[in-house]
């Protein structure tokens, strides 16, 4: 009888905290979206921003979490595959790997304000970077490098050690294995973590502040040059993306309108992170069902 | 008296300080089946894994000393090119282990390294293998489709094809049957009777039933020695050695 009760208690508690998370997530989205949503019009979305007067847009911020997120990328994935690989299949298991391992996870833990400041002194001053899109999505890299190397990590340990076997048994190198077998089963998975971290790069702003700046110039879209001070694809501008542009919109706007806008950014924010998440488990099903069974 | 393709001498495996093969002096007879039986954890895997240096592959910290001449070289000595010697001895695991993808490629991942890039060559081969994995009749008109649909017996002898794709002279095959059902597993040994006409089979087994069914000679493992090998029928019908018998009657183990 009593076994029955704390069986019943038990199921009932982890009911219940499951359920706070998803209620405290639907009311927060809830909120947002709510507020934001009214404020969000395809005018509130192609104008530009304006810094004293009333009705600016969010274009440019849109343009530039988007283009900074596409550089960082560019930088991550390349690298975090590498050393998840090295991590999941070259690495010994002696004193050197335990170290990496250490710094690996000291770096997924470091306050992203920090590695912000860390971008300001080396890329921005002592690169001489600026305040820039480069700057900017170095940062990133270093913020979102942690992260990837242990998706890449993980995403390789998962495919079965029996795979392996059957590829080396038939003569294959190592290198051959891993990327005739290894990687093609762990696409699925890397593909998913590299669209979630998208979603965590995208919303990131603390470490944005300092590394790309919180301007934007007058950008041309026509402006194809990417070494024109006014083209959209100069990497070496300033850049302030959604998230650095709410903040600053809240903490030192002084247009009329900062609450609607600053609703409304967070609206597309959160709607831009939501499309990632979802889009994630969507191709990430996807692609499984598309490599296993032709 | 025939002649062996395999012969192993004072062969020893540790794993790190682990020493788990303590000196073993087999010999593989071409045409043969040979079955090594014993209880678990007496090295008749690693053993099995030693034969193909997969062991060097997958266990970095293993040690092998002795030697294991294979077509007249020591393979333990130098380093041996495991590519070329996988070519020439295949391997087929406990649990059926198609990769993800098409019938057909699993069965052209293997000459596809060995240099055989033409279509049409690699359309014989699948051909061929499959047929001699008996498996052809059944997946002809689907070898486009994922080896994962397969039922488990039909992706063993997948995995079968796959390993003579690379046109070995010897198969390895470790517990080949021990995931699968009676009917898989009767599909199984029937073909490694064929087999025997085209190769030399190694096989490692936990029933001794099968041993008995299948293998010419049998070789009994205990501790990481090797207690007794002989012709199967002797082997079961007058062990010589006290161990032996006991295991076969099922004393221990």
């Amino acid at each position: 009888m009593n076994r029955k009760f704390t069986d019943k208690l038990a199921t009932a508690t982890f009911t219940f905290f499951a359920m706070m998370i998803v209620v405290i997530l639907t009311a927060l989205l809830g909120y947002v979206l709510y507020m934001g949503v009214q404020q969000v019009s395809w005018d509130f979305l192609t104008s530009k921003s304006s810094t004293f007067r009333a009705g600016g847009g969010i274009q440019d911020q849109v343009f530039n979490s988007f283009y900074i997120l596409l550089w960082t990328m560019v930088f991550t994935v390349p690298v975090g595959l590498a050393g998840g690989i090295y991590m999941a299949e070259y690495a010994r298991d002696n004193k050197l790997t335990a170290m990496i391992r250490i710094c690996i996870e000291t770096l997924a833990s470091m306050p992203s304000i920090v590695l912000g400041l860390f971008g300001l002194l080396v890329f921005v001053n002592a690169f001489d970077m600026g305040f820039s899109v480069l700057a900017g999505a170095l940062t990133l890299t270093i913020f979102n490098l942690p992260i990837m190397i242990r998706t890449c990590e993980n995403a390789m340990r998962s495919v079965p050690i029996q795979q392996k076997e059957a590829g080396m048994a038939l003569g294959y190198t190592r290198w051959r294995t891993i990327t005739t077998i290894l990687l093609p089963s762990a696409f699925p998975s890397i593909l998913t973590g590299i669209i979630l971290s998208a979603g965590l790069v995208f919303g990131e702003a603390a470490a944005l502040l300092y590394s790309a700046g919180m301007t934007s110039p007058n950008l041309d879209y026509g402006n194809w040059n990417p070494f024109s001070e006014t083209s959209p694809l100069n990497i070496m501008r300033p850049a302030e993306t959604l998230s650095v542009h709410i903040w600053k919109v809240n903490s030192e706007g002084i247009m009329p309108d900062i609450r609607e806008i600053a609703d409304g950014g967070a609206a597309v924010l959160v709607t831009a992170i939501l499309i990632f998440n979802i889009g994630a488990r969507m191709i990430g099903t996807w692609i499984h069902r598309k490599f296993t069974s032709k | 008296m025939t002649d062996s393709i395999i012969k192993t001498e004072n062969l020893k495996v540790a794993y790190g300080e682990h020493q788990v093969i303590h000196g073993i002096d087999l010999e593989v007879i071409e045409g043969e089946v040979t079955a090594l039986i014993g209880p678990s954890g007496c090295g008749k895997s690693t053993l099995l894994q030693t034969l193909n240096l997969l062991i060097r592959s997958m266990s970095p910290n293993a040690t092998l000393s002795g030697t294991i001449t294979f077509s007249g070289k020591n393979i333990l000595k130098g380093k041996m090119d495991a590519l070329d010697l996988r070519k020439q001895i295949g391997m087929v695991f406990q649990k059926p282990n198609p990769f993800p993808k098409s019938i057909f490629e699993n069965v052209a991942y293997g000459p596809r390294v060995h240099g055989y890039k033409k279509k049409k060559q690699l359309q014989e081969i699948v051909e061929q293998t499959l047929t001699d994995a008996y498996l052809w009749d059944e997946v002809k008109d689907r070898l486009h489709e994922s080896a994962l649909e397969l039922s488990g017996g039909q992706q063993q002898r997948l995995c079968i094809a796959r390993a003579l794709a690379t046109k070995p002279d010897v198969l390895l095959m470790d517990e080949p049957t021990s995931a699968l059902d009676p009917v898989s597993t009767q599909g199984i040994e029937d073909l490694i009777q064929k087999l025997k006409e085209q190769y030399t089979v190694v096989m490692v087994t936990h029933q001794m039933e099968q041993a008995a069914r299948i293998s010419d000679t049998t070789a009994f493992l205990y501790m990481g020695q090797l207690i007794e090998v002989n012709d199967t029928t002797q082997l079961f019908f007058s062990p010589k050695r006290q161990q032996t018998e006991d295991y076969i009657t099922g004393k221990f183990g």
